[in-house]
């Protein structure tokens, strides 16, 4: 483990407001933390911003594309940069917003993604690759007790996947409330006022009292596991899957294809399935515009998916407050984003 | 239609004005400029601070002190060159932005920090007819909601969040939580180094010869007969002992945490149920030791660092008054902010209150709202969804969007159909534009209601005000008014009318003045049907039209919101 690095005052003056958000003990976890992003899509974009930006210690983006001409992404010049490795084309964008952090741009292939690579970070992120790659990285960062975050963009609907199993967080503790002020009671004045400086102390604590909690994750493969016949209107009613369904049929079909899939690839897919009970609850979430859902990627989307990812990669690493377990999904079409806690489904009722 | 097709992207060269390039207008910059609009507009008169780099990602350390709107200008056509974007460095609240100049945009976007430049821009957007995008961010929490003339509620609907304010006596006399005594510190620095402002006394409040009647939470203790007691022995105010003295520390000290607590303690009946306080001697020590703001020093340390700042401001304060100027407390001023932590951890200590570092002290005197680079991606996410969903779709498919910070109905971003207009705003509702407003006619001058009420009150740019029925001009935009006439002097009594016409904001607003002599010379109420039926008390606590959830706040890079439904779904 590297040894722990404390704040200077510059690093306060920039970091001022969002210390007086999650405070000085998050923002030195942060300060000590190592973060993997692959895939500099227009949402590893945003994610890089907002990594960069929060302060971390050490931050290594990677991709093995190339920039597209034609490519909309603010990390880079898509015509200067255009045949230039992605994650090297964003370094120069990515390091001037903020120095104090040891950023590395890195050309790898997904073979590179090894256990022995991943262990070296905290946090593993992938930004838009495809289902079978997450269900690698996620099942190899599981089992070497990493960090793990995927998130992905269709066009005005997009995703991210969480997975802190067994992680530790500081959450509030749950408020427990002392009866105060029974002493001075025989004159009728209740002692309200009277507070003793250790009452009002206690009293302050317990407003910001955290206790350290784990939370259980399940895996990627686990998580997308659906049964289309099991989806009742009881589900439909508490669940709203709209959005995670969608998500879920877009993966597999990028999957199958190869690419993010196009307006008739997605057609045909839902045809094939007209009598699936997903079928129309994706088709509702589109307005049945299906071109919303297709490349390149709606910028509104990415940031609204890329912060919420970012948010909870802050949280994971700064071990700050309650985490979303463990799907987002957001439909820019309704301009909303679920938290889903997968499988949609439960193989069986737990108990609470 | 589609979102790629040519007549959809032919909507996005349309002119579009951003209002702000802070924390959520760089990343609206960056969206918009993403998503394809080609023709910007943006106007922000704020320079960058170092603060601002956690989350402003157009600006680095080398543009500290520049215009937000020029670099964020040059940052957006670094990105996209072919963007025809260009940009003021200053107010909105300017001649330029008139209402024939606001014609030419589509839309318009506020990505502001404060009421009064909002509430502005949603006056002259609803007298242009332009839709407005009104966007606000505060912590983990954000808002987006589109304003449009007629159709959906304007940005002053739910009317005014109040600022949290705090009983004068308990500020002066009984302070029990610490953000009192930061309160009563800023006031200090006033009487000590601003301009001197009788209402602003801080000093034990018996010498106040109307204490009894203000001081409505401390009944029990505001009783007539101890004032002929007590006046005497309160003696000099802090600003003729400074001054006499040459600004010594010892001297304020004395009087501060000496005298006055003595003084303090004379009231008995105060602390019958209280811990008394403990007045303080000074004792000459030095602030030795001190440096990381985020540590609560030892009282001595305290005592050191208000010495040292007392004797900087002192000398400071000599400077500036020799030519006729006073200091104005600034939180990023590294010795005022000293003054008031110091001053406020000696006055907690002296009230068993836990003292607290300069960190802490900053965000309560400075009114800071934290700000983080991820809210502010999502809400500026959020408002370019409602502007395409404007352009696309018009106006009859439009959504109010937050992000609560947690989830609600599984939702971590939400929205719901817009609001409709408020029948009752005094700026929108109807052809009723209505406001009933409480004074003392007797008590209160002209300037100000001109300044504190209509101006910080009701956000009138450069109001013209006449009253109804003889046609009395009592306040013109073009002249100054005589700074010794009360309400009353110009024939104000209960029930008076008053024309108020804004030509700036082309906004006619018609006052209806009730007479209400419990009310001090700087205090008014501003009341509906609705709150005749049920009397408010006090200014603090009142003039809400309607109840509200969430708090609002006014820095930051946002509101926050008004706009409560979210909390009830």
């Amino acid at each position: 483990m590297a040894p722990t690095k404390e704040l200077n005052n510059d690093e306060f003056a920039v970091y001022d407001r969002q210390i007086r958000l999650w405070g000085l003990e998050a923002q030195n976890r942060l300060r000590n933390s190592n973060v993997f992003l692959y895939g500099l899509s227009p949402l590893g974009a945003e994610i890089g911003k907002n990594l960069m930006l929060c302060g971390l210690n050490g931050f290594t983006v990677a991709d093995g594309q190339k920039v597209v001409k034609d490519e909309v992404n603010f990390m880079f010049d898509s015509e200067k940069s255009e045949g230039q490795n992605r994650a090297k084309a964003a370094y120069d964008r990515l390091r001037v917003l903020n120095p104090l952090v040891n950023l590395e741009a890195k050309e790898l292939q997904l073979i590179d993604l090894t256990p022995d690579y991943l262990k070296t970070f905290d946090l593993v992120i992938l930004a838009d690759q495809a289902h079978d790659t997450i269900l690698d990285v996620d099942a190899i960062c599981r089992e070497h007790k990493i960090r793990f975050i995927a998130g992905g963009i269709f066009g005005w609907t997009g995703y991210a996947f969480f997975d802190f199993d067994g992680f530790e967080f500081l959450v509030p503790a749950p408020v427990n409330h002392f009866v105060n002020g029974v002493e001075n009671e025989d004159d009728g004045v209740p002692a309200k006022k009277a507070k003793t400086e250790t009452e009002a102390t206690i009293t302050l604590e317990e407003d910001n009292a955290k206790i350290k909690k784990k939370f259980t994750y399940p895996s990627f493969q686990e998580s997308m596991e659906l049964d289309p016949d099991q989806i009742t209107k009881k589900i439909v009613r508490q669940t709203k899957p709209g959005p995670f369904v969608l998500n879920r049929t877009l993966l597999s079909l990028a999957q199958l294809k190869e690419h993010n899939p196009t307006v008739e690839e997605i057609t045909e897919h839902l045809e094939t399935h007209a009598a699936s009970p997903i079928t129309p609850l994706i088709k509702a979430c589109v307005n049945d515009d299906l071109d919303l859902v297709t490349d390149p990627a709606f910028p509104a989307a990415a940031a609204i998916v890329g912060g919420v990812l970012s948010q909870e990669a802050i949280k994971s690493l700064s071990q700050n407050d309650i985490p979303y377990v463990n799907f987002f999904a957001f439909n820019a079409v309704e301009n909303m984003g679920l938290m889903y806690d997968l499988p949609l489904v439960k193989a069986a009722p737990k108990k609470a | 239609m589609t979102w790629k097709t040519d007549d959809f992207k032919e909507g996005l060269t349309k002119p579009v004005l951003v209002v702000g390039a802070g924390g959520i207008g760089c990343e609206l910059l960056k969206n918009l400029a993403q998503t394809g609009f080609t023709k910007i507009h943006v106007v922000d008169l704020d320079t960058i601070d170092i603060s601002n780099l956690n989350r402003q990602f157009l600006f680095r350390k080398e543009h500290v002190s520049k215009s937000k709107a020029e670099i964020a200008t040059a940052a957006v056509k670094a990105m996209n060159p072919k963007i025809d974007i260009t940009f003021d460095h200053g107010s909105v609240i300017s001649d330029k932005y008139d209402i024939n100049y606001l014609k030419q945009f589509v839309v318009v976007f506020n990505a502001l920090d404060n009421f009064a430049a909002r509430a502005h821009v949603n006056r002259i957007c609803l007298a242009a007819d332009v839709p407005l995008i009104e966007s606000g961010s505060a912590g983990y929490k954000g808002n987006v909601f589109t304003i449009i003339k007629g159709k959906t509620e304007c940005f002053e609907c739910l009317g005014k969040p109040q600022q949290k304010s705090f009983p004068n006596c308990t500020i002066r006399n009984t302070p029990s939580e610490f953000v009192h005594c930061v309160v009563w510190a800023k006031s200090v620095f006033n009487q000590l180094f601003g301009q001197v402002d009788p209402d602003e006394d801080v000093s034990p409040s018996a010498e106040d010869a109307d204490a009894e009647n203000k001081d409505v939470e401390d009944k029990p203790e505001a009783n007539g007969d101890e004032k002929a007691v007590e006046k005497p022995l309160l003696g000099k105010s802090v600003r003729e002992i400074a001054s006499q003295s040459g600004y010594d520390p010892q001297k304020v000290f004395h009087k501060l945490f000496s005298d006055d607590i003595t003084y303090l303690l004379t009231m008995t009946h105060l602390w019958k149920e209280r811990r008394p306080p403990r007045p303080l001697t000074w004792e000459g020590n030095s602030a030795a030791g001190a440096g990381n703001n985020n540590t609560v020093w030892p009282l001595q340390t305290w005592e050191g660092i208000f010495t040292n700042a007392v004797n900087e401001l002192g000398q400071r304060f000599a400077e500036v008054n020799a030519v006729g100027n006073v200091l104005d407390w600034d939180k990023d001023d590294e010795v005022a902010m000293n003054f008031v932590a110091a001053a406020s951890n000696i006055r907690a200590n002296i009230f068993n209150i836990p003292m607290k570092s300069v960190f802490d002290i900053k965000s309560m005197a400075g009114n800071i709202i934290p700000a983080i680079a991820t809210t502010n991606a999502m809400v500026a996410g959020m408002i370019v969804i409602e502007a395409i969903r404007l352009l696309r779709n018009g106006v009859d498919d439009l959504r109010a969007a937050y992000a609560a910070g947690k989830l609600i109905n599984n939702r971590l971003i939400s929205s719901s159909k817009v609001a409709p207009p408020n029948a009752k705003c005094f700026i929108c509702g109807g052809g009723n534009r209505e406001i009933h407003i409480a004074v003392n006619v007797e008590k209160m001058r002209v300037a100000t209601f001109q300044d504190v009420v209509l101006k910080k009150g009701l956000s009138f740019a450069e109001p013209d005000v006449v009253l109804i029925g003889p046609s009395t001009i009592i306040i013109s935009s073009e002249d100054d008014v005589d700074p010794t006439k009360t309400l009353h002097d110009f024939g104000l009594r209960s029930s008076s009318m008053l024309d108020c016409d804004d030509f700036k904001q082309d906004l006619t607003v018609k006052i209806i003045i009730e007479q209400d002599s419990s009310l001090d010379e700087k205090q008014y109420e501003i009341r509906d049907g609705a709150a005749k039926e049920e009397p408010m008390e006090g200014v603090a606590s009142s003039s809400a039209p309607r109840k509200r959830v969430a708090e609002a706040v006014e820095n930051g890079d946002g509101i926050l919101s008004k706009r409560s439904r979210i909390e009830a779904n």
